[in-house]
């Protein structure tokens, strides 16, 4: 015990922010122009959401199931998995949320928000996943090459994803949908906090607050969904 | 490579038959070679080693990255030609054996590295071939020193390991350990097994080896690797705003990185220490504190004290 309380959590990292940001920006070139592209198709998820139509948010919850089989296969599994083998573990998780989230889009009859506050925090994570959390890059000494985007890198996905999730689906899909996105905004948090820059806070706070706009539902309107 | 290391020796001895008088001093070694870092003898093997190596950890863990794979050949070719012999890496930093084999192969270095590996799994059976697909990404044919990573399953990876110096799969076997952690286990290995090497930290802000690790391995005659001499960096980033004191000169140090790197080599039983850097004029340097004068005891205290109260 001693000798594991004597880790900094930098120590678990096995890389530098160098190197992971040149990973980032390797990533963005090899798919040009999905990162100029990303605001824009974030702009029309938070519409298809907002207008609270079935199909629309269908068609938000088949595009993070697809966005998570295109992330894992081509950042996770071709280039991150190089300098991270930790991923191994992750990746057959990533997987299998893509594939429900896939079945929930085809099988999910109409959605409608249960509360109004679990319905404005997934949109507010959208929003956050997919327009805030990229401008990250002007807090932390990279250039804009370097922003992550939600179509291309799993960490403002996995935020994209709690907000559709919680926008468009409820009750045990839900229950189903939430861990792995969740454990993985901690786990990049953390990484991100790891790699000195703050907007790892701000994946921490986001888990949190997905948390909190899913248990009070649970908790006291289990079933009425 | 073994004449390599064999010449050295020659030198060594030759460099210590003409210092005679400064061997008897504590904190005292002799120059053994006219250029070049200073070297030292491992007692249990024909093996004089270059008393600053190269660590891996995170610097060498580039992925694919072609610009950052060649800006590490560019710091491992520094190495070479300042002298440099040990580099040290482990199937736990990522690609860092890829990045090492890269550059051994760009430079055509293989003659000159001596290659410290590890083995890192808790399966007792997977050493050997862990091994094997090691070597393959640092594109040698064997290790001429394979250490048990941070004693994980120790007892059984031991056993593989003696077998495979006993069959010349490795030149030489160890352990290794970091953070201070686990001494009292790492102390009863040294007492017990015919290990060649153990690696540990050691500088001047973390100073337990010295307790009981450094006199046994004088004892032992274990040869000892110092990792994360400067704390991975953090030690020298905290000094970088402090002026360095005019006394650092006594020894020739121009640097933080320096000073601390000659309190490290003035232990008498330490026999490498291994600093992990991303650049060519820190590589430089860092062997450049490989040289005479190292500080004597006195100065050894005040290297310590000072850095400490900063």
């Amino acid at each position: 015990m001693d000798a594991l309380l004597s880790y900094h959590p930098r120590d678990f990292l096995l890389f530098s922010p160098r190197v992971y940001w040149a990973l980032v920006t390797g990533n963005n070139e090899s798919w040009w122009p999905l990162a100029i592209l990303a605001p824009l198709a974030g702009v029309l998820v938070v519409w298809l959401i907002a207008r609270r139509g079935s199909q629309g948010r269908r068609l938000a919850l088949a595009s993070a199931g697809a966005l998570w089989w295109f992330v894992t296969w081509s950042f996770l599994w071709q280039q991150y998995r190089a300098i991270n083998w930790a991923v191994d573990w992750a990746i057959p998780a990533l997987v299998i949320l893509g594939a429900l989230l896939l079945v929930f889009a085809m099988t999910t009859g109409p959605v409608t928000a249960c509360r109004p506050h679990r319905y404005r925090i997934g949109l507010m994570l959208v929003i956050w996943g997919t327009l805030i959390h990229p401008l990250g890059f002007l807090l932390d000494d990279r250039r804009m090459q370097a922003a992550d985007t939600w179509l291309l890198f799993p960490d403002p996905l996995a935020l994209t994803t709690l907000g559709i999730a919680l926008t468009t689906l409820a009750g045990w899909r839900l229950a189903l949908a939430l861990p792995v996105p969740l454990l993985w905004s901690m786990t990049g948090g953390a990484t991100l906090l790891g790699l000195e820059s703050p907007i790892g806070w701000a994946m921490l706070i986001a888990a949190g607050i997905a948390v909190a706009g899913w248990l009070p539902l649970t908790q006291s309107q289990r079933g009425t969904c | 490579m073994a004449d390599q290391w064999s010449l050295q020796r020659r030198r060594l001895l030759q460099g210590l038959a003409a210092g005679a008088g400064l061997s008897a001093l504590p904190f005292s070694l002799a120059r053994a070679q006219d250029s070049g870092p200073l070297t030292r003898p491992l007692p249990t093997a024909d093996i004089t080693l270059p008393t600053v190596g190269l660590g891996t950890w995170i610097t060498f863990n580039v992925g694919n990255n072609q610009r950052l794979l060649d800006n590490c050949a560019d710091v491992m070719a520094a190495f070479f030609e300042g002298g440099g012999a040990m580099i040290d890496s482990s199937p736990m930093y990522g690609s860092s054996q890829n990045t090492v084999g890269y550059g051994l192969d760009k430079l055509n270095a293989r003659e000159q590295v001596f290659s410290a590996d590890k083995i890192w799994t808790r399966d007792a059976d997977q050493g050997r071939q862990q091994s094997r697909e090691s070597a393959e990404l640092w594109q040698v044919d064997r290790f001429d020193l394979l250490q048990v990573h941070n004693l994980v399953s120790w007892r059984a990876h031991m056993d593989t390991l003696r077998a495979m110096r006993d069959d010349g799969a490795v030149r030489t076997i160890g352990i290794t350990t970091s953070h201070g952690r686990r001494h009292r286990e790492v102390e009863r290995i040294m007492d017990s097994e015919p290990i060649d090497f153990v690696q540990l930290t050691y500088n001047p802000v973390d100073r337990e080896a010295e307790d009981r690790l450094l006199p046994l391995a004088r004892e032992k005659g274990i040869g000892v690797i110092v990792n994360r001499p400067f704390r991975r960096g953090a030690l020298t980033e905290r000094l970088a705003s402090e002026p360095l004191p005019d006394w650092a000169g006594e020894v020739g140090a121009e640097s933080w990185a320096q000073l601390i790197l000659k309190f490290i080599l003035s232990h008498p039983a330490v026999t490498c220490a291994i600093p992990a850097t991303t650049r060519v004029d820190h590589v430089r340097e860092n062997l450049a504190a490989a040289s005479q004068p190292l500080p004597d005891q006195a100065l050894r205290a005040r290297i310590a004290d000072t850095i400490r109260a900063l």
